[in-house]
């Protein structure tokens, strides 16, 4: 014993169903100054009335705790009076029978572990894709270090295989997908193979179901099965018996073992509109079928790489031919690790390995180059993150034949300020033959400072990651409004920082009349039409 | 469809349905070999029936099957909570709309209104249903979606959602919607605003048929809830059990000592049970992920299904020993109800001629009829399987199984708890720790 102390509470009455065998007030040893009171159910609780953990812990606001300022006395009063208002009563009037549902991929973690043990084969399911909600079969493919089961359609399996089982023993497993309308609960998910095997015979085409159930390959040799039971916000997973025997390493040991009972399984999916947007943004899906251009992987262009995969764009070109420099480090994506690699190919391998779900196509060379093979009308959107004249002039000319939306975007000295040109397909960046980039400078620079970047003979004008976070962030969101079909007519984004920033990195700089209004604040952020 | 075959009144009594049924069912027994489990429970030499009052003492199953027919009411004051709710906004539609009083009257319909009401499983919210019934006048009806339009800024201090033949009222409670349907009744319609159906309205119950309006096909569409309400409640009133059992009835009267609720159901009455327990048993399927919920058998289907079976039987002048025997039989005889009219299926509303309630079944490949007879079969597996329970162990197992009757579903209190519950502690110096 730890020395928690345990009182009973005098239950009120329940109605008939509803009994709950008992319950305990337990005060931690440090309950005075540092812990707080808790209220347990007996294990029989567990997943037959909600909210109790696993072990029997109620989870419920009860105890206001040590810094509350009340006393010994009034918190364990207000613990009882919550157990019994939020608790007892609502249980009692049956306003807790949905909170399963509402939470149930919580209590299904708390079946899935009340059934684990070590040398479980499988320990969790990945889900690659998240298909229209239709039945399907198909194979699966096992990782035994991983302990996981991939499943997903073939374009989803063969993009995240060679990342996620790089290297490792596979396995196949038939998966069966089954949509649900609604997440299961304790009362209603299947808790032996018997009720699984039925749940399939009713909702496959018999033919499938009996293939499914026999549990065979084409020459009869016994397969691992899997079923996947799919709601719209949780998947439950079950093991079924039979199959082959699995090889599980547990520590130093290892164990041929072959399953005898239904194993419940954690189902976790790895799909864009998942992971990207949490099922709640319809755009992620328009988004994996786009294809990007980004010149220029620098200091802004690396970190706008990250946030436009982030957002679910699925198919991006990097062009860059620069290699990275120790110079580079303090503000790039990418690390020591790399020093001396192109940028475009190692960012492309960085990314890949973290995110699956997007192809890259690293180009390490000059844009003039690529262009004399490629064209432009191929991608949704191009990014020019370069900040240089000849590559402005190059695309400009190339945009005039092969029409496309395009976004500049650059810094001005110190990452005072950042600006995004947004230009939809068909407007150009200039109708004149001068480049309008300075005339849209928010800062007045004197002549020292260097305006351009590279530039010759002249000194860099640093900046720290977090100042440029600023742009990269306005940039990447620029980026997304003009690929999401958001921005009809051209215009100027700019970011500018306020007086306090200026004044930090150079002394007695001066705004033009337009951004004078950024001055009082920590940064201000313009949208103005672009008219060059 | 072609429009002709459509609207041709096929005017087959359900005896005759139910006679085809029983043919069709007996013919299946001996012959249908892909019914497995249906099979394997029917496999006994005598009929089911047989086999159960032999194998089984007849008052447990009837105390099983009551626990879930109380299990699954609504609770009466939440229902009386509903009612009273749709009465008062019923009374301010009536109030702000702009026809006189005596035009507009209010009146429920669906499960409610044919006290089939049941819990959902899994405490989601339960519907009420009404009709406002308007008498408009002749320039009125020639603008269905004008007519049912009105009846917003009437309800705009809720949060109201219309859908595509009601208004639904979200933010009342927790635990109901009330939903609105506006309508008009049949004969203010002229006869070139509305499908031929109308004239060939059974007659006997053309005079509560309504028209509502159907906002996907901007036009208004038969309907007659107070006729299905009408059907339900005449046919349940005929007794086809020829000798009430007598613990049943024992039991009903120890259950009786409060007055019955509006929504609960006693077990005599047979019609209703029988549509109560199947649709939960029908949920309780899709709740499992059994059933695949967009094409799960609607409840309207059930209702007629059964109440077609019933009316039949009782036309046919069957008599049954007891009421387990009848909902046995009206389990067994269901699926065989849908006809096939001109190669379509066919789920005739009695109350509307030409409305088939299995329309989609014939434009959705055949999903809707798997579904159903999945469910069928399954609630066949499911109910056999009580009846024939070795022992209540085994009995209790497969009612919870089947209807879900646990504990994170059971009646509910709405009192909360006893008046005796503590609710502080009593303070007594400690002896050690706190002190």
């Amino acid at each position: 014993m730890d020395g928690t102390r345990v009182f009973p509470i005098r239950l009120p009455s329940f109605v008939d169903g509803r009994e709950i065998a008992g319950a305990w007030l337990y005060l931690p040893p440090g309950f005075v100054e540092s812990q707080f009171a808790e209220i347990w159910l007996p294990k029989s609780a567990v997943l037959r009335v909600p909210h109790v953990e696993d072990g029997g812990k109620l989870c419920f606001a009860g105890d206001p705790g040590p810094t509350s300022g009340a006393t010994p006395e009034q918190r364990i009063n207000q613990t009882l009076d919550q157990f019994f208002s939020q608790f007892c009563v609502p249980w009692n009037q049956g306003l807790l029978d949905g909170h399963f549902r509402e939470e149930a991929l919580n209590y299904w973690y708390i079946y899935c572990a009340q059934r684990h043990s070590h040398w479980d084969p499988v320990t969790s399911i990945l889900l690659l894709d998240n298909p229209p909600r239709q039945l399907r079969n198909g194979d699966g493919v096992y990782l035994p270090d991983k302990r996981s089961v991939l499943f997903g359609n073939a374009e989803a399996m063969d993009r995240v295989l060679p990342v996620v089982g790089a290297g490792q023993r596979r396995v196949k497993v038939l998966v069966t997908d089954i949509p649900i309308a609604k997440p299961l609960t304790p009362d209603t998910w299947p808790r032996s193979s018997c009720e699984v095997e039925r749940l399939v015979r009713l909702r496959l085409p018999s033919t499938v179901a009996g293939r499914f159930i026999k549990g065979r390959d084409k020459c009869n040799r016994p397969i691992h099965r899997l079923v996947i039971l799919r709601a719209p916000e949780c998947s439950f997973g079950f093991l079924l018996p039979g199959g082959p025997v699995w090889t599980v390493r547990h520590g130093y040991s290892w164990k041929a073992l072959r399953a005898h009972q239904l194993l419940p399984l954690p189902v976790e999916r790895l799909d864009v509109a998942w992971i990207c947007g949490r099922d709640q943004h319809s755009e992620i899906g328009t988004r994996q079928k786009q294809r990007v251009l980004v010149v220029g992987v620098g200091a802004l262009g690396g970190f706008v790489v990250e946030h436009l995969v982030k957002a679910g764009v699925g198919h991006l070109t990097l062009v860059d031919s620069d290699s990275l420099s120790a110079a580079n480090l303090g503000r790039h994506v990418l690390g020591a690790n790399d020093l001396g690699r192109t940028k475009v190919e190692a960012l492309a391998l960085r990314v890949k390995e973290a995110w699956p779900a997007v192809s890259l196509e690293a180009v390490p060379s000059s844009l003039e180059s690529w262009l004399k093979l490629h064209s432009l009308a191929d991608f949704d959107l191009i990014l020019d993150l370069t900040g240089e004249p000849n590559v402005r002039g190059a695309l400009e000319r190339a945009r005039q034949s092969q029409p496309c939306p395009l976004l500049i975007g650059w810094l001005e000295p110190f990452a005072a300020a950042a600006h995004a040109c947004l230009l939809p397909t068909c407007h150009p960046w200039s109708k004149s033959v001068r480049d309008p980039l300075d005339t849209c400078m928010a800062i007045n620079w004197p002549a020292d400072i260097m305006l351009r970047e590279p530039g010759c003979s002249s000194k860099f004008q640093s900046y720290t990651h977090a100042a440029a976070s600023y742009a990269v962030a306005m940039l990447s969101e620029a980026a997304l409004d003009l690929l999401d079909g958001e921005v009809s007519t051209p215009m100027l984004r700019s970011l500018v920082r306020g007086r306090k920033f200026l004044e930090k990195v150079r002394p007695g700089l001066s705004y033009r009349e337009w951004s004078a209004n950024a001055a009082d604040s920590n940064s201000m952020i313009w949208d103005r039409l672009w008219d060059a | 469809m072609p429009a002709t075959q459509k609207y041709i009144l096929h005017t087959l009594p359900y005896v005759d349905l139910v006679e085809k049924a029983t043919i069709r069912r007996d013919a299946i027994r001996k012959s249908e070999r892909n019914r497995q489990l249906v099979k394997e429970a029917l496999s006994m030499e005598a009929s089911s029936m047989e086999a159960f009052s032999k194998r089984h003492h007849i008052e447990t199953v009837v105390a099983e099957l009551h626990r879930v027919n109380e299990h699954i009411s609504v609770d009466k004051n939440h229902v009386a909570e509903a009612i009273s709710d749709y009465e008062s906004i019923g009374q301010q539609l009536i109030q702000k709309l702009k026809w006189e009083d005596d035009d507009i009257r209010v009146l429920p319909q669906g499960s409610s209104s044919t006290r089939t009401l049941i819990r959902s499983p899994s405490a989601e919210k339960f519907d009420i249903d009404a009709v406002c019934k308007v008498i408009l006048n002749r320039n009125e009806v020639w603008n269905p979606i004008e007519f049912f339009d009105q009846f917003q800024p009437a309800l705009a201090s809720r949060k109201v959602i219309a859908k595509n033949r009601c208004w639904r009222i979200e933010d009342l409670s927790s635990r109901y919607y009330v939903e609105f349907t506006p309508s008009v009744p049949m004969n203010l319609i002229p006869n070139n605003l509305i499908s031929l159906d109308r004239q060939m309205t059974p007659t006997r119950y053309s005079d509560t048929a309504l028209a509502v309006v159907d906002r996907q096909s901007k036009s208004w569409k038969p309907s007659n809830p107070e006729g299905i309400t009408q059907w339900v409640d005449d046919q349940s009133k005929r007794q086809l059990v020829q000798m009430v059992i007598r613990e049943a009835m024992a039991m009903e009267k120890a259950a009786g000592v409060e007055p019955v609720p509006h929504q609960s159901v006693a077990l005599s009455d047979t019609l209703r049970v029988a549509i109560r327990l199947f649709k939960r048993h029908r949920d309780m399927m899709v709740d499992r992920g059994e059933l695949d919920s967009e094409n799960k058998p609607i409840s309207i289907l059930i209702v007629t299904l059964l109440t077609q079976c019933y009316e039949g039987l009782a036309n046919k002048g069957q008599i049954y020993q007891s009421h387990i025997e009848l909902l046995s039989d009206l389990m067994e005889l269901m699926p065989y109800m849908v006809e096939i009219r001109d190669g379509y299926w066919w789920v005739e509303n009695p109350t509307v001629a030409g409305e088939n309630f299995a329309e989609r079944w014939n434009t959705d490949l055949g999903e809707r009829k798997l579904a159903f007879d999945q469910w069928c079969t399954q609630l066949q597996v499911d109910l056999l399987e009580i009846l024939l329970a070795e022992d209540s162990a085994v009995l209790a197992e497969s009612v919870r199984r089947a209807f879900g009757t646990t504990s994170a579903s059971a009646p509910t209190s709405p009192k909360g708890v006893a008046s005796n519950a503590p609710t502080s502690v009593i303070l007594q110096p400690a002896k050690q720790g706190l002190a």
